[in-house]
């Protein structure tokens, strides 16, 4: 460091130096400071309330997707995700939803498992699970579960029940087939 | 030994008229960690307010779902078809994600005996949720022909946002429907 820059620094640092005592720009200093986490909460109200649109949006495409499903006018696993897709709107990358429908007797009915699904990854980091897709007959209970990983930006801060940053979305509609 | 308040008086001039009180440095600071606190709690309440309003969504369509599947036998008490039991476990699945363990529900039949009154005739609940007394007096909708049987789908859902860091009384939603049986009547047989 030149002699010159050694004085500037001594006489910015000395004791009473105007440098320390100066207000100048204080409040723009601490707005910088503050404003990572001023912006992170708006962000996060904007989160929350985007998740809860989509939850009711899952909700929805599972009871139009439940009433086809009863008619009888959905009958393999293409048509039932083609479906999802037909009903669900801009918010969700509908291929990302994952469509379980399970067929149950009334002696299957007992043994139901009612617990929220657990999702499996493979090495990739990709779903691994395998959905069911049983039509079923006249007579049978049905259960359509659409789950959906809402990603939630910031995710690893706000953990709501899902440990890769992601919000666990489920929806289920339990009906007779006809 | 006296006491003189002459040190105090100093330091409270210090603090009133000198430089400290003067200094609007780390005023934006004060200010955001005043702000913090109601900030932080409005946007709990969002979270938790709204996550009260997705349970209680969910909660009307179990209790939907419950009341359908029920209408829809002839007996709920014969393990030939749908018994009651598989009935309740079924239609707590559309609580999910959310758990099942705080979901209370009952599915009774009721006989209209004359204007907005019935009668139970069969009332059977999951763990959490309690059976009406056979026979006991309920009040129906209206306009229902005296001698006909209705489907009472019946949830509440303990719903306790705060437990995970303050011991609070939990909110109890509920939601109730009735549904007319597909066939005259629903049967329980061993109710």
């Amino acid at each position: 460091m030149s002699n010159r820059a050694k004085t500037w620094v001594r006489g910015r640092w000395a004791h009473g130096s105007r440098w320390f005592s100066d207000d100048v720009g204080a409040v723009a200093v601490e707005f910088a400071m503050l404003s990572p986490m001023f912006i992170a909460l708006v962000l996060v109200s904007i989160i929350v309330g985007v998740s809860f649109m989509v939850k009711s949006e899952l909700d929805y495409t599972t009871q139009k997707v439940a009433r086809l499903v009863m008619t009888g006018q959905v009958t393999s696993s293409s048509q039932l995700q083609t479906q999802v897709c037909n009903y669900t709107g801009g918010l969700v990358d509908c291929s990302k939803i994952m469509a379980n429908l399970t067929s149950y007797t009334h002696a299957q009915l007992d043994s139901i498992n009612t617990s929220t699904p657990t999702l499996t990854y493979n090495a990739s980091g990709a779903v691994s699970n395998t959905w069911n897709a049983q039509t079923g007959s006249a007579g049978s209970i049905e259960v359509l579960q659409l789950i959906y990983q809402f990603p939630m930006i910031g995710g690893p801060l706000f953990s709501f029940g899902s440990s890769n940053g992601n919000m666990l979305m489920v929806s289920t509609a339990v009906f007779v087939n006809e | 030994m006296r006491f003189s308040l002459a040190p105090c008086r100093q330091l409270f001039q210090t603090l009133s008229r000198g430089r400290f009180s003067r200094s609007e440095r780390g005023s934006v600071t004060v200010e955001f960690v005043l702000l913090l606190p109601a900030i932080a709690s409005l946007l709990a309440v969002v979270v938790f307010g709204g996550e009260g309003f997705e349970i209680s969504r969910k909660l009307t369509m179990t209790v939907r779902t419950l009341a359908d599947l029920a209408s829809q036998q002839t007996d709920v008490g014969s393990s030939a078809t749908y018994p009651y039991s598989s009935l309740l476990t079924a239609a707590s699945l559309v609580i999910s994600p959310y758990d099942a363990t705080p979901l209370g529900m009952t599915l009774s039949e009721i006989k209209v005996t004359g204007s907005n009154t019935g009668t139970v005739v069969w009332s059977k609940a999951n763990a959490h949720g309690t059976a009406l007394t056979k026979n006991s007096t309920v009040t129906t909708p209206n306009n229902i022909a005296t001698g006909s049987y209705l489907i009472l789908g019946q949830a509440t859902y303990s719903y306790n946002p705060l437990q995970l860091y303050l011991s609070s009384n939990p909110v109890t939603l509920s939601s109730s429907l009735y549904l007319s049986p597909r066939q005259t009547s629903v049967g329980c047989t061993g109710c």
